[in-house]
């Protein structure tokens, strides 16, 4: 998998995951193979990158690197005191909560 | 201990007030029959200004393919009243440049700020808000009242954030506990004493309690959640070490579904590090 | 903003509200829309709005496709010349994300274009809370004036009114199309409800006439049975008259008899039908030999036939299964059925039955073919209806219960086939049904015409069995008492007749009988008190029950309360032979059948059979006489005769001579026949001498 700009976006790419569009509308499913009317539903929908498949440049997408249960949990006790005060029943907040405490792993695995 | 805050705000009136420029913007804005042409030319009479509104505007079309290179072209571009939106913002901007640092960090006060902006700009798009500028500014100007307490009162906000870290507390329940009054009504009482639009007045004085809000309760509701949004992610802080409660109430009133959220986590992490680049860039 | 706007002359405030007034006007689309309102429309009346607002020279109206992925262009306004222009430039902002941004604001994004950017080009989202529904395009020649933000904004409450003006007229569209849909599914139901009714009622209607055909079918054999049954009755009464009538006497007891068994073949239809409606069909499953089966369908069919002067033709397509596993008295019943159906419905030439075997299939293919007078193709489908006959008035001309089709089409289904009609008015009809057989190994197929009927066995003839002990049966109705009766003597059995349950088991009890008989319905202690009884007294010996109920629940009934088994009503002499010879061990005597004195000789038999004997010299005397004429068919009848009585009167000897006889009949060999009447002679003589 690799991020690419939507203008190096080429045809018989395949996106490797969904598409959204401005309003968060599924434009592409994981899996099309790109055509030019995609190409031109990305620019009018106003997309600026996409996911496709090939490439080995992973590295450099934090958000593609798999994290393990072990650093979830460890991400997870030091953001949960930040929410003592917030209603993490709603499922909004909850939400948010997974949110950051994947990206605080993702960080942790980073700075190790 | 009693404070005033109206006092408080009159003695700031005093340091800190809105520039000409701004005067003039809104005079220009204010007659029905102007053009586009003549608002143009006012701004750019000011480079610095000029300078500082075309980084704003390119900051909100990141992504985009054209760059914004003038101020006509940032006014077909995003119509004038949200470049009206901009010139505030910028203006704003630049008054509190100079606030002591030993209380608050300014880049991480700033950091929250645009956060929260560009959370309520989204949210505004989704929902298809005309003026989706005015969002980000409401945003960007929310915890402004806590600056004020940080220059005029600096020795009572040391023992507040004791206290709030203590007791595991919100830091705004603390204030209104301790001085009587929080920062959200500090702040609207400073963009009332600017004589800015009751809208964003409203909006800024009830961002902890949006269904106080009487006129403009979504626009207050939309704050609200961007302020808890940005908090949660722990985008910057103005202060605030805790994330606050989401108000149902809030949430219920934006009318979007819970998947919306991916959507405006993605948009924030598309533009927030290019406008806190943008904006903060001139000053770091 | 925190002032108003400030109106600084009266010429602004005029400008203010003629730009008002262009908002307030009424939209034509919206007078009109008590007609459908397109989205044509729609958009007509908005691009008036719209120049009245801003001089636009050139507009255009997007709309996203069925997915609300990509946009086209839909409306464009002036002329159709300009529909590639706009779609040119539309691709080009595409191209460079103009349009992406256009989309994601409510407001108009402005291009400036020409010389001093005097010219402008406006991309306006059409979009309501929830969705997008349509990008505008505008293109201004020249303009002189400057566009002001009140402009601006009036195009954005034009657009915003335009997109909810669209989206309502799409969901007026959907929920137009839902009426009709459920316009369309009411009235569909209405009329599935209006022929439901129709069926019903038609499907009562059916049921009332066959209640109505049903009680004169039951009056019309019931009103000769009686009316000859009481002129007997006189006639015996009459002592003078009785020799006089007695070949009338015959004659009318023929009668009886002949409209007995049409009665009772009516209430056997209804009986199967009532047992099909019900679900209780049964199906017995054995090995069978279908050609023997079809033969005996042949034998009764050809009498039917003769008397009619129709031809019997069966056909055999070989190869042929030597054995099927089916139910063989169903398929029976439905051969015979349509059989005696193609004769009843045809007047003269040929009634044709065909059998062939579809090996793959496994299924057994039958056609019954008439020349009769057909059935007019609106009435195929309802043939095999309860309750119908094609025509009512058939039921007049033809009789029969009109059930024989309805029982023929849910045997062969049960039989795992179906049944179907080829009919052509005036010409006949072909009814084809087919039945399962099982699996048919190769060697079990029969090849040539040799091989089908080698295994034909000649059972015309049956004897009642030889058979020693005794019997209790209880029965209120006389007759059918001197019935049982007789039929018990001619075993050989002895017996004790009771009329009543009570005294049945008083009877039982003190005979300790090896059977006991049991009739159902009695008066004073009914059959089944009376076995319950007995059971309850120790009796352990079989009971069975006579009974003409034989539905599935009732016949467990019986065994539930201590029957051993039962039999139907009405008693065939075969099926209560064949019944006692479960109870009863063949006696030692029933070795030497051929014995005269085998015969069980209760008086009223012996009398019979005296009768028989000394007719036979008369009976000798008409044969020769016969013969001599050359009359061949008065012939083969007088012999018929012969076979039949002879066996039954204990002359088996005869049965035997008479059937070589009318083996030499059929095969014309007539040279032989005086040699077999001189045989018969020495027969007779020794009979009449032994006397």
């Amino acid at each position: 998998m690799q991020k690419i700009a939507l203008e190096d976006a080429e045809i018989d790419m395949v996106v490797a995951e969904s598409v959204t569009g401005s309003q968060g509308q599924l434009l592409l499913g994981a899996g099309t193979v790109i055509t030019a009317k995609h190409i031109r539903i990305m620019k009018t929908w106003g997309v600026h990158s996409l996911i496709v498949e090939g490439g080995d440049d992973v590295s450099e997408e934090a958000d593609l690197i798999p994290i393990s249960d072990e650093l979830l949990q460890q991400a997870q006790l030091l953001e949960k005191p930040r929410f003592c005060r917030a209603n993490i029943e709603h499922e909004v907040m909850g939400y948010l909560l997974k949110e950051k405490v994947r990206l605080k792993a993702i960080k942790i695995n980073r700075d190790n | 201990m009693a404070y005033n805050p109206e006092n408080i705000i009159k003695r700031v009136g005093q340091v800190a007030s809105l520039p000409q420029i701004f005067m003039k913007v809104e005079e220009t804005l204010n007659n029905p029959a102007s053009s586009s042409q003549h608002l143009a030319r006012i701004i750019e009479e000011d480079p610095a200004l000029t300078a500082r509104l075309l980084r704003l505007a390119n900051s909100a079309y990141y992504g985009f393919a054209a760059k914004i290179e003038s101020v006509n072209h940032a006014i077909t571009a995003m119509g004038t009243q949200q470049l009206r939106e901009l010139v505030l913002a910028c203006s704003v901007l630049k008054l509190f440049k100079d606030v002591p640092e030993d209380l608050v960090n300014m880049e991480l006060f700033w950091r929250h700020s645009i956060a929260c902006g560009v959370i309520a700009r989204t949210i505004a798009s989704l929902r298809f808000e005309t003026n989706v500028e005015r969002f980000f500014v409401a945003g960007l100007l929310h915890d402004i009242g806590r600056l004020i307490m940080f220059m005029q009162l600096p020795e009572e906000m040391l023992p507040i954030f004791d206290k709030a870290r203590q007791e595991k507390q919100l830091l705004f329940k603390i204030e209104r506990e301790v001085l009587g009054f929080n920062h959200a009504k500090l702040g609207s009482l400073l963009l009332a004493n600017w004589k800015l639009a009751p809208r964003l007045i409203e909006c800024i004085e009830w961002h902890h309690a949006p269904a106080m809000a009487k006129l403009y309760p979504i626009d207050a509701a939309i704050v609200h959640t961007s302020d808890v949004i940005a908090n949660a992610m722990e985008m910057g802080t103005s202060g605030e070490r805790l994330v606050p409660e989401l108000r149902d109430s809030a949430w219920d009133l934006l009318g979007l579904p819970v998947e919306s959220l991916e959507q405006i986590l993605k948009t924030l992490n598309e533009q927030y590090a290019h406008a806190v680049s943008f904006i903060l860039g001139e000053e770091s | 903003m925190s002032k108003q706007p400030t109106a600084s002359n009266s010429g602004d405030l005029q400008y203010l509200l003629e730009m008002l007034d262009a908002l307030v006007a009424p939209e034509d689309y919206l007078s009109g829309s008590e007609k459908h309102s397109s989205k044509e429309a729609i958009f007509a009346a908005y691009q008036l709005q719209i120049r009245q607002i801003i001089p636009f020279e050139k507009m255009g109206f997007m709309v996203p496709d069925e997915d609300g992925l990509d946009f086209e262009l839909e409306y464009f306004w002036p002329e159709s010349q300009i529909e590639k222009e706009l779609q040119e430039q539309l691709e080009q902002y595409i191209e460079d994300r103009t349009f992406s941004v256009a989309l994601q604001q409510n407001r108009p994004v402005i291009l400036q274009k020409g010389e001093h950017n005097s010219e402008l080009e406006i991309l306006h989202v059409l979009a309501t809370r929830s969705k997008i529904v349509a990008m505008f395009f505008g293109v201004t020649g020249k303009i002189k004036k400057e566009l002001n933000e009140l402009q601006l904004k009036m195009l954005s409450i034009i657009m915003a009114n335009c997109a909810y003006a669209l989206d309502s007229n799409e969901l007026a569209t959907q929920i137009r199309e839902y009426n009709e849909q459920l316009e369309t599914k009411i009235e569909y139901r209405t009329r599935e409800l209006l022929t439901a009714k129709e069926v019903a009622e038609s499907a009562n209607k059916a049921k009332t006439e066959f209640l109505s055909n049903m009680s004169h079918e039951l009056r019309t054999p019931l009103t000769s049975i009686i009316g000859y049954a009481e002129s007997i009755h006189q006639g015996l009464a009459d002592p003078v008259a009785q020799n006089i009538n007695l070949e009338k006497t015959k004659k009318q007891s023929e009668v009886i008899i002949r409209n007995a068994s049409h009665l009772s073949q009516i209430i056997n239809d209804v009986l199967d039908l009532s047992k099909i409606e019900s679900g209780n069909l049964e199906i017995e499953k054995m090995v069978f030999s279908p050609v023997l089966m079809i033969e005996e369908v042949k034998n009764l069919v050809t009498l039917m036939a003769k008397d009619k002067n129709l031809e019997l033709i069966v056909h055999y397509q070989l190869p042929f299964p030597a054995e099927i596993d089916s139910d063989p008295t169903r398929l029976k019943q439905i051969l015979l059925n349509l059989s005696s159906n193609a004769i009843k419905f045809t007047e003269s030439g040929t009634i044709r039955i065909e059998a062939s075997f579809v090996q793959p299939e496994q299924k057994m293919f039958f056609k019954v073919i008439d020349e009769g007078i057909g059935v007019a193709p609106d009435k195929h489908g309802q043939i095999f209806e309860p309750f119908r006959q094609a025509d009512n008035s058939t039921t007049r001309c033809f009789g029969g219960s009109g059930l024989g089709l309805v029982i023929c089409k849910h045997l062969s289904e049960a039989l795992g086939g179906n049944i179907s009609l080829k009919s052509e008015i005036g010409k006949g009809t072909t009814f084809s049904f087919s039945i399962a057989t099982g699996k048919v190994p190769y060697e079990n197929l029969i090849q040539t015409e040799m091989e089908l009927f080698e295994n034909k066995e000649d059972d015309d003839d049956f004897k009642p069995p030889s058979l020693q002990g005794h019997v209790v049966f209880s029965e209120d109705w006389i007759d059918n008492q001197d019935l049982i009766a007789f039929y018990l003597e001619n075993t050989g059995l002895s017996y004790t007749a009771t009329s009543n349950g009570e005294e049945a088991v008083e009877k039982v009890l003190e005979e300790s009988p090896a059977l006991v008989l049991m009739d159902i319905q009695m008066p004073v202690m009914d059959g089944m008190e009376a076995t319950q009884l007995l059971r309850a007294c120790g009796y352990s010996g079989p009971i069975v029950a006579l009974t003409a109920n034989v539905l599935k629940d009732e016949v467990e009934k019986y065994m539930a309360n201590g029957f051993d088994g039962f039999l139907a009503k009405p008693i065939g002499q075969k099926k209560f032979y064949s019944l006692l010879e479960q109870y009863f061990e063949k006696s030692s005597i029933s070795k030497k059948e051929q014995s005269q004195d085998s015969w069980p000789a209760s008086d009223k038999f012996k009398t019979m059979s005296a009768n028989f004997a000394s007719s036979l010299p008369e009976r000798l005397k008409e044969l020769r006489e016969v013969l001599g004429q050359g009359d061949l068919k008065q012939f083969a009848a007088l012999v018929h005769g012969l076979k039949g009585a002879g066996g039954s009167f204990g002359y088996p000897e005869i049965t035997v001579l008479a059937k070589e006889m009318e083996k030499v009949i059929k095969e014309r060999a007539i040279k032989e026949l005086p040699y077999q009447v001189n045989e018969l002679e020495k027969m007779i003589n020794d009979i009449v001498l032994n006397q």
